[in-house]
């Protein structure tokens, strides 16, 4: 079955917009391999930047503002809330058959329910669906697709490399991190840019993933490797209630009560919600790494057994 | 005009060229600082209802309705009676009806019914109300995720996030709009 699909996106301000809509893009190229897969966003080069060097899926990237020539796929997707306007409206009521938005990531129970719920928007008048990607059972899933499965030997490339950290703020664990173990440490948004390929590899070598956002949360749910989640940050700290709503949805893959403790307390520290010195806090998971490592095994289990992200859409798109 | 993020239970906007009342709305901040509202709202004239999606930003048009303060008086199985104090006139409405304004309805709680055309079609809360703490887990055992709040029953039945120091028979002051604890009584 082949199905042409636009994706509109709008980069905010990092290469986590662009990141998770260039994951959708490239499992709807999976699934439908014959079929125009389009990316229509106001970042072309950061696009062609996160790309794989070699190897890329056949996924067209056009500027949002070169909209001359523009007409529309059978199915249509806004990320992260974002509607084309006028110029592309006319087309998609005339030319298409659903819009989908996709929601940004978050843990908490009010996502659980937004699933292919219809989206209200006045300039659309064609089918609408609206998905907020979430943990839970029976939500809308999570984005399930990376370019590698596993890492490369860190012994090949990176020499004592120990945590994978790539955080808005680096401050609140910075003590936790000493520079000789990271290997993109601080690196990563000053001198040294990686595609996604490049990323994904490291992730999968690392021991420890040190993660913000979404795009690389997604990837690291999947992985079997132990991370600490920095959210966005939002005003009036309403990311707190993200991160404490991830914290009770990982509670149940813990055995040991004071493993949990200490876990939240590093991941709450990493997100401001704390000031505490949390050397021990680490210290103690590293010491009983093994038993940490089971935890995250476990949640990946857990997520096998969800449909994910693309399932859930495509489920949609497969019965227009 | 209203924007969607300012729609709240009882309110009554125009939709695909239908009245529909809203029975259910949530307001949803979701990732970096836009808001949506998940909304459940019911068409005036044929009952259908509708689960649906906005962005906050999204401008809806309302409609001009006749308001009324009126009191509840009783329930007598899924039917409930409402008495305006100055007219004495009664009306009585189906807990469908009331979607999310049961979740904070007391005995002589107060509601505001909205009359098209002479008919009750919407009915709303006062911006909060102060209900009594029937079941929750003593301060600590909330903790657990590092979260300042803890669950919470009030008389109503309505379950919500209270601070770790409130206890069971405090009266609390909630926000009807966003279902969320704002103080202590």
């Amino acid at each position: 079955m082949n199905k042409n699909i636009d994706i509109f996106c709008s980069v905010i301000d990092n290469f986590g917009d662009a990141g998770y809509t260039l994951r959708v893009a490239a499992s709807f190229k999976n699934q439908y391999r014959n079929s125009l897969i389009n990316i229509y966003t106001d970042c072309t080069e950061l696009f062609f930047k996160l790309m794989p060097k070699e190897g890329s899926p056949q996924i067209n990237v056009f500027s949002m503002d070169s909209s001359s020539d523009y007409h529309a796929s059978e199915v249509v997707l806004g990320m992260f809330q974002f509607f084309p306007d006028e110029r592309y409206i006319d087309f998609i009521n005339r030319e298409s058959k659903l819009f989908i938005g996709v929601d940004y990531f978050t843990p908490e129970l009010w996502a659980k329910d937004i699933k292919a719920l219809p989206l209200m928007h006045q300039g659309l008048r064609i089918k609408t669906l609206f998905f907020v990607p979430n943990v839970h059972a029976e939500s809308s899933g999570i984005l399930r697709f990376s370019w590698k499965s596993q890492g490369l030997p860190t012994d090949v490339l990176y020499p004592r490399y120990i945590s994978n950290a790539y955080l808005y703020d680096y401050g609140p664990v910075e003590k936790l991190l000493p520079q000789e173990s990271v290997f993109n440490w601080k690196i990563n948004t000053q001198n040294r840019f990686f595609t996604q390929e490049e990323f994904d590899e490291i992730l999968y070598s690392s021991k420890y993933n040190w993660i913000r956002g979404e795009d690389s949360f997604s990837l690291a749910l999947w992985s079997g490797i132990p991370f600490f989640w920095q959210a966005y940050k939002q005003k009036e700290t309403r990311h707190f209630k993200k991160v404490w709503a991830f914290n009770e949805f990982i509670k149940p893959f813990f055995e040991d009560a004071q493993m949990y403790k200490r876990y939240v307390n590093v991941v709450n520290t990493l997100n401001g919600i704390y000031n505490n010195d949390v050397t021990d806090d680490f210290l103690y998971i590293d010491k009983k790494y093994g038993q940490l490592k089971d935890v995250f095994e476990k949640m990946k289990e857990y997520f096998l057994k969800q449909k994910t992200l693309q399932q859930n859409l495509m489920e949609n798109i497969e019965y227009l | 005009m209203i924007f969607a993020g300012e729609l709240k239970v009882g309110y009554v906007i125009k939709y695909n060229g239908g009245l529909y009342t809203i029975q259910k709305a949530k307001y949803n901040w979701s990732g970096r600082n836009e808001a949506t509202m998940t909304v459940k709202m019911k068409n005036i004239e044929n009952a259908s209802t509708i689960d649906i999606v906005m962005k906050g930003s999204e401008k809806l048009e309302d409609v001009q309705l006749d308001h009324r303060d009126m009191k509840f008086i009783y329930a007598s199985g899924d039917s409930y009676a409402f008495m305006d104090e100055e007219s004495y006139e009664q009306i009585e409405v189906f807990a469908d009806d009331l979607g999310d304004v049961l979740n904070f309805l007391k005995e002589d709680g107060r509601v505001i019914v909205s009359f098209y055309e002479s008919r009750p079609v919407a009915y709303a809360l006062p911006k909060t109300v102060t209900l009594e703490v029937t079941y929750t887990e003593p301060g600590e055992k909330g903790d657990s995720s590092g979260n300042p709040l803890k669950p919470a029953k009030v008389e109503t039945g309505y379950e919500l996030g209270v601070p770790l120091f409130v206890n069971i028979g405090d009266k609390i002051v909630i926000d009807t709009k966003t279902g969320e604890y704002l103080s202590r009584a």
